[in-house]
């Protein structure tokens, strides 16, 4: 230790340390106008400022310094120091591609510098999108970042792929909030962000070890600057409504389809068809028109060279076009920076967020909301005359009265902070330490009161359930940098660190019934009976992690570039023997456009080539403990009439558990033609999971409830990733034309046997949807291939033919044919479509003129098939339930369709639902996102005004989707081996809203 | 400059300083107990026990395949249900048209191996164990291996050739092979003879003890084993012993058998225990209740006005004219055991109730009229319909009775005895004619209709082409494809 210490500490000093003064001076643009907060660093060292409101700046350098000012939008210009003390700067605009700094892990480089794969999103973009949660905003933003919002439900986060599905379990990325690992961010308010950057490589993010094998998203919050304080005020109001809802039949459609459906089965018909008109909207009846939502937020900075901050306050309210959906949020935040000596910086972000969430019942296989107002007959009413809930024919929950006596609330309180202290030691050399915790309280709150529809639909005795889960991590980084240039061409920077990261989470909950009321306000435990019995549980887990991370980049005359990582990770979930993982990753680039032949090329602007390799670890997909053998309660028994707590061990402990390991190799250029008037990046990857944690099944006779853990499979991504952007002005008229394209292959190489599949997606009695076997992506749909209809009975002779248990009964002209290779008269079960998509893209544009404003942005997912659950009730042959007004078109005679999923009517069918292609369908569309048309007040008006800025704007969501897809939205998603199927998920809605942005 | 010095030694100090204490830090001990330390103590190991029992109750299980296989598969049932597409694969049983991607046999192949390997885990856990008196290491590793036993048969019954396990099997064993059936019956009476020798006659069994295995269930079992091995001459003497030692009767009233008063009463040999938890709504495994009650309970009701309303199950199970036809004039099983459109169930009971089998839409009751009253509970003990307390009838004094008949009936015996003590309590005359078989089966079938029996009867009698599509080579239905792939030393039933 002591050694260690000694021998870096002749490392470090064995530079010589300089005296420093103060220099000051304006910075003026093009107009002579003072430029306010523009950034200036010393070149060569991460040390810096900003201008104040009128331009001036204040910093300590030594002579022979060279201070670079950069501005967004404007040429970054230099400047020697000289014994001069005083210096005037004039910016020039750049009409070029700004050379952005880009947050990068643990540190900031120069966009043109990077040699991983980091794209970066512009806070505008984020901000210009009215939605509740940060990550729906960055939907069709990038390329190879996938958002899917799989329910629209208020307040549900979307899931975030980066480069497809790195693994069978969980390939979420992970965020980083100002130098903390959080696993969401749903608590942040999109206008408190100033930067978002997501690593996409192992070479980027592998300095994140092994939290970060799904990708990083790192999220830098406003800080204050120093200058004149300033004060912004946001605001929107706005509509939501369904946009698509599956097309049903109409009451009198549905009572001659039952008809058919009766007689083609020898009974006789019910319905007198023409008695009955259009029936009831069960949908509309449950759902919420215009259902508003709101948000408003006030923020104030400012701050003196010496302290500066950022406080913000927001409040967003959004309701469900669902009756009983719900959320709001409320959220708070300081950031501050304090310089306490000329050698120490302090600072601290901190965020409390309170949120609270409506639920309703959906994506349950059974009785879930968003598909019980579809199978419902439209021939019932609401109510009986007596007023109380009608009882459905066909047995599906009036969803009304679910609806009504639905009370499943969520609550959500966070505290995320964290403080930091930076040590100059001297120029070049920082140390920083970093501390920070989270902690999150989540209360749900389940109330069944009574009552009754039927004697099977209710619910005769009252429970209330509270459910709580706590979550308190705590980490702690220290890392000490090094920045140096030698002789001009050698630019180097390194850093060492280490990492702790503690994180318990502990849960518990409880159920009492028979409330004397079901008035709300007495819904409490003690108001039970049962009381002191309560049905309780509770259990924690707790994750340690330790790591020691490394990075040194290098530049060559500002033309090669070569970055390395290595990053050691120790976590406690691994066997005795296999804490440890290490993780290297290098990447180099060439910034061709430097080089003497293309420096001054009138077309290419800027050229740079990038490729890096790189592995990181990944343990996010295993759960704590799965060393060991652990016994479980709950597995109860009765002996003596009374309840016996019952115990056993569902699993078997595996020791050898060790990480799972993602190796990354990735190809990209980045360039720019016409002055950045075109700009945009190129990337290939390919990424190989290998050692995937996987719950390999095991034979029946193992009598192993829960497959141990082993590290098993492997797996392989591939892709193009493609981004385009157009930006150019035709005097005051400026535009923008960009996309992304994103293709992703996946294949599973490896299960960890021969001859093995897994089944996953489990659904209603069909047993599971999907089946991942080595050669093909994960999670194909398994299930039989409706080939066509039986037109005749010769079509069915035939098919039978060769079959040993001869024609079944049941089979007539008009049942689906399932495709049978081997001709012995029983279909062949087969891989029939596949949820991941051939390509993902965006279009996205704006246009500026005076003070209007104008963005969209599309958003496409190509080649996917969707499993589309719903219709096993809505093109069901039976027509025991409603039916989609496509089954008008069904099979009535030979020749009439072969369309299998318009089968004939059979009230006693038992061959057309069986899972089977016939309910895959083409899950590819193309969504207008979102349009923003604002205006900007002009500066006489805003002088008048005394305002900074004053824009108004109107914004749509989800305008319109384009697809061939009858669901409610082909946006489904799932998790795992649970992808593509739609159980009935709440829409997202179309959103109108109306905004103001203020600032003075 | 030496300041600096101090505070930067610290910060090195620091950054290094998590590796000494870095082992440490990384082993965060489980909050469950984990196998190692696990049996300390006679009640971990009964707690342990009940966790044995439990597999017994479970939804995919027991619950639902009993009856799905003995009744709906036999001709004494339809499935029932929402529509041909409400459990579609025990449709597909009964057309004996399943195949291995069958869910009801996914499930039926894991289930009791479940229950397999929590007894080995048990018997291995607890044998010679200091920490467990030895009373009670005895009584429960009997106990374990009367449940071995039975959780063997319900897969040997299914499948034939299965692999015996009765130890707690290492990876490498996984992929053991299938055992011959012969191995299999013979591995279960080892277990059910070590059972009768240590476990209690039911009338010594404590209170809060009803439920357990007996040494009457192991010994009425081992019958049951060796009448599915056409082994005549065991079966009548063991039966004959049990029904010797006089621990069991018949139940005076037939009814009363299905009803509460019957449950764990004088006919009971053995059940599988079942309660009902005010309030819980969790469905499946997640309560202690069954399910079979909501599953065969009825589509609809007439109200006091004659009306069609919603009834409160959903119709699976339902008896045939071919089994109603079985009873003979003044069997009084019938009215105990199948009940028609516009007949009271509980009549003269609050619980009174008009069964309704027409259909008010377009499926479930077209194919039959009737309903099965065995596992239909009364209104005032139905909670939360997923989680009626109903026990299930595993076997009763009667199929005791009859399994004697039937021994005796091939070896010459004397058969009419037990045969006309289960007429008797039925109001029925003693049996007349010659046909032994023939008087045994008919008995069988009236007095253990809707009890899952019926199917095994068949097939085990060699009379299963009374069911439509039924050959030989269906005798054992197919070994899940799940299996297959999982271990390929498994060979497949030629179905």
């Amino acid at each position: 230790m002591k050694q260690l210490n000694t021998t870096l500490l002749l490392l470090f000093f064995s530079i010589s340390i300089f005296a420093q003064s103060q220099y000051s001076g304006i910075v003026l643009d093009e107009n002579n106008e003072p430029l306010p907060g523009v950034s200036i660093i010393i070149k060569g060292s991460l040390q810096g400022t900003s201008t104040d409101f009128d331009g001036n700046f204040i910093i300590d350098a030594n002579e022979g310094d060279i201070l670079e000012f950069s501005f967004m939008g404007y040429y970054t210009q230099t400047q020697k120091l000289s014994s001069q003390a005083t210096y005037n700067i004039s910016l020039q605009p750049d009409t070029k591609a700004l050379d952005e700094i880009v947050v990068v892990g643990y540190g900031v480089q120069k966009k043109s510098d990077l040699t991983g794969s980091i794209a970066t999103v512009k806070p505008e973009d984020l901000q210009n999108r009215d939605v509740a949660n940060v990550d729906q905003a960055l939907q069709g933003q990038m390329a190879g970042v996938t958002v899917t919002q799989a329910s629209g439900t208020p307040g549900e986060a979307p899931s975030v792929n980066i480069r497809g599905i790195g693994t069978l379990n969980n390939s979420a990325p992970l965020y980083v909030v100002d130098g903390m690992m959080v696993e969401d961010i749903s608590y942040l308010n999109s206008r408190d962000i100033e930067s978002l950057q997501v690593l996409k490589d192992a070479s980027a993010s592998a300095i994140y070890g092994s939290r970060g094998a799904g990708g990083v998203i790192i999220v830098t919050t406003k800080k204050g600057k120093a200058g004149e304080g300033k004060v912004n005020f946001n605001s929107y109001y706005g509509f939501q409504n369904f946009a698509h809802s599956p097309e049903l039949t109409t009451a009198s459609e549905w009572a001659m389809l039952n008809n058919e459906a009766r007689l083609a089965a020898g009974l006789s018909p019910d319905y007198n068809p023409s008695e009955y008109g259009v029936g009831t909207d069960w949908l509309g009846a449950i759902s919420q028109k215009n259902a508003p939502i709101q948000n408003y937020d006030l923020s104030f900075s400012g701050g003196s060279d010496k302290s500066t901050y950022f406080i913000s306050g927001a409040y967003m309210s959004q309701a469900g076009i669902i009756q009983k959906s719900n959320y709001d949020r409320l959220s708070i935040r300081i950031n501050a920076e304090h310089q306490v000596k000329s050698w120490l910086k302090v600072g601290e972000n901190i965020t409390v967020s309170s949120s609270n969430q409506g639920k309703i019942l959906e994506s349950d296989d059974w009785n879930n909301l968003l598909v019980t107002p579809l199978t419902v007959s439209p021939l019932q009413s609401i109510y009986n005359s007596d007023g109380t809930y009608s009882v459905s024919k066909n047995q599906v929950n009036n969803p009304v009265a679910k609806m009504d006596n639905t009370r499943n609330n969520d609550n959500n309180f966070r505290v995320i902070g964290n403080i930091f202290g930076e040590i100059e030691f001297m120029k070049g050399l920082i140390f920083r330490s970093n501390v920070g915790v989270q902690y999150r309280i989540g209360d749900n709150h389940v109330f069944n009161p009574v009552y009754y529809v039927s004697p099977t639909e209710g619910n005769q005795i009252n429970s209330l359930g509270k459910h709580q889960n706590k979550n308190l991590s705590t980490e702690w980084t220290n890392m000490m940098s090094y920045m140096t240039t030698i002789n001009e061409k050698h630019s180097i920077t390194g850093i060492l660190g280490t990492s702790v990261f503690m994180e318990k989470m502990e849960w518990h909950g409880l159920t009492v019934t028979d409330l004397p009321t079901d008035d709300d306000n007495n819904v409490i435990i003690d108001n039970s009976p049962n009381a002191k019995i309560a049905s309780a549980y509770g259990s924690f887990i707790e994750v340690n992690q330790l790591s020691y991370f490394g990075r040194i980049n290098y530049s060559y005359n500002n033309k090669y570039l070569l970055t390395a990582n290595l990053r050691a990770d120790g976590s406690s979930k691994f066997g005795t023997e296999n804490k440890w993982g290490i993780f290297p990753s290098f990447s180099t680039g060439w910034k061709i456009s430097e080089e003497d032949f293309l420096k001054d090329n009138s077309v290419i602007s800027s050229l740079k080539a990038r490729i890096g390799w790189g592995q990181i670890g990944n343990q996010g997909s295993i759960p704590a403990y799965t060393q060991t053998t652990l016994a479980t309660g709950g597995n109860n028994y009765v002996w003596g009439g009374a309840l016996v707590p019952g115990t056993s061990f569902p699993g078997i402990g595996n020791d050898e558990i060790k990480w799972e390991t993602t190796t990354t190799t990735n190809f990209g250029l980045d360039f720019g033609f016409w002055e950045g008037k075109l700009s945009g990046s190129a990337e290939y990857y390919m990424k190989t999971t290998t050692d995937m944690l996987l719950q390999v099944p095991v034979p029946g006779q193992a009598g192993i409830e829960s497959a141990p853990w082993q590290n098993a499979g492997e797996m392989e991504n591939s892709g193009i990733e493609l981004g385009l952007l157009w930006r150019d002005n035709v005097g005051d008229f400026e535009y923008s034309i960009g996309g992304n394209f994103t293709t992703i292959n996946n294949k599973v190489t490896s299960l960890g046997g021969a001859n093995e599949f897994i089944d996953g997606a489990e659904y209603r009695n069909w047993g599971y949807m999907t089946r991942t076997v080595v050669g093909r992506p994960i999670a194909n749909f398994y299930g039989l291939v409706a080939e066509g209809i039986f037109q005749n009975q010769k079509e069915i002779d035939d098919y039978y033919a060769n079959s040993k248990d001869g024609i079944p009964s049941h089979i007539q002209p008009g049942d689906v044919r399932y495709q049978d290779i081997d001709g012995d008269g029983v279909a062949d079960y087969d891989f029939i479509g596949s949820p991941l998509p051939d390509f993902t893209y965006a279009i996205n544009g704006s246009i500026a003129y005076k003070g209007l404003d104008f963005n969209f942005i599309l958003n496409g997912v190509s080649g996917n098939d969707i499993y589309n659950g719903t219709n096993d009730y809505l093109l069901n042959s039976t027509a025991y339930w409603n039916m989609s007004k496509t089954m008008m078109n069904r099979w009535t005679g030979e020749g009439s369709t072969n369309n299998p999923k318009h089968a004939r009517m059979n009230a006693k069918d038992t061959n057309n639902s069986l899972k089977s292609s016939r309910f895959i369908e083409d899950g590819s569309y193309l969504r207008i996102q979102n349009v923003q048309i604002g205006y900007s007040f002009s500066d006489k008006v805003l002088e008048r005004l005394k305002l900074d800025r004053f824009r108004v704007y109107v914004s749509g969501q989800n305008l319109y989707t384009f697809t061939k897809y009858m669901g409610y939205d082909p946006e489904v998603g799932g998790s795992g081996l649970d992808i593509g199927l739609d159980r009935g998920a709440y829409p997202i809605p179309r959103t109108i809203t109306f905004g103001v942005n203020l600032g003075f | 400059m030496k300041k600096i010095n101090i505070y930067m030694s610290l910060a090195l100090t620091l950054t290094v300083l998590f590796s000494s204490c870095s082992k440490e830090f990384l082993n965060t001990p489980p909050p469950n107990i984990s196998d190692d330390s696990f049996y300390t103590s006679d009640d971990v190991a009964r707690g342990a026990l009940a966790g044995v029992y439990d597999p017994l109750a479970r939804y995919d299980y027991s619950q639902q395949h009993e009856w799905m296989l003995g009744d709906v598969v036999s001709d004494d049932a339809e499935k029932g249900g929402e529509g041909p597409n409400d459990a579609a694969y025990a449709q597909e049983l009964k057309e004996f048209r399943a195949n291995s991607e069958n869910k009801l046999l996914g499930d039926r192949w894991v289930q009791p191996y479940i229950g397999i390997n929590r007894a080995n885990k048990l018997i291995q856990g607890i044998d010679g164990n200091d920490n467990i008196s030895e009373d009670v290491q005895i009584r429960i590793i009997g106990e374990s291996k009367f449940l071995r036993a039975y959780y063997h048969f319900q897969l040997t019954k299914v499948f034939g050739r299965i692999p015996i396990v009765n130890k707690v099997l290492q990876p490498s064993e996984f992929t053991k092979p299938q055992n011959e059936i012969s191995e299999v019956y013979a591995q279960i009476e080892l277990d059910l003879l070590d059972a009768i020798s240590v476990l209690p006659y039911k009338r010594d069994l404590a209170a809060e003890d009803i439920g357990r295995a007996t040494k009457g269930a192991a010994q009425s079992m081992l019958v049951k084993m060796y009448i599915f091995q056409d082994k005549w001459q065991e079966a009548a003497n063991l039966s004959d012993i049990v029904i010797g030692e006089g621990n069991y009767s018949l139940e005076p009233n037939y009814a009363d058998v299905f009803r509460t008063v019957g449950e764990n009463g004088v006919e009971s040999i053995f059940e599988i225990q079942y309660m009902s938890i005010a309030g819980d709504s969790e469905w499946g495994d997640a309560n202690e209740g069954n399910v079979t009650a909501i599953y065969q309970g009825t589509r609809e009701l007439y109200n006091d006005k004659g009306e069609i309303v919603s009834g409160w199950g959903w119709g699976f199970n339902l008896p045939t004219q071919n089994l109603y036809d079985e009873y003979e004039t003044g069997d009084l099983r019938l009215k105990a055991t199948i009940i028609g459109d516009g007949e009271k169930a509980f009549e003269g009971t609050d619980d009174e109730e008009i069964i309704a089998t027409q259909h008010i839409n377009n499926t479930g009751y077209d194919d039959t009229v009737y309903h099965s009253l065995k596992y239909y509970i009364p209104a005032s003990e139905r909670n939360d319909m997923s989680d009626a307390p109903n026990n299930w009838r595993v076997i009763r004094y009667a199929d005791l009775l009859l399994w004697n008949a039937e021994a005796k009936a091939h070896l010459g015996g004397d058969w009419k005895t037990p045969l006309n003590e289960v007429r008797a309590r039925a109001g029925l005359s003693a049996v007349t004619g010659s046909d032994a078989l023939k008087a045994v089966y008919h008995e069988r079938r009236v007095e253990l209709a809707m009890e899952a029996h019926r199917y095994w009867d068949l097939v085990r009698t060699g009379r299963g082409d009374l069911m439509k599509g039924y050959s030989e080579n269906k005798r054992y239905l197919p070994i899940p494809q799940k299996e297959l792939a999982l271990n390929p030393n498994l060979v497949q039933n030629p179905y």
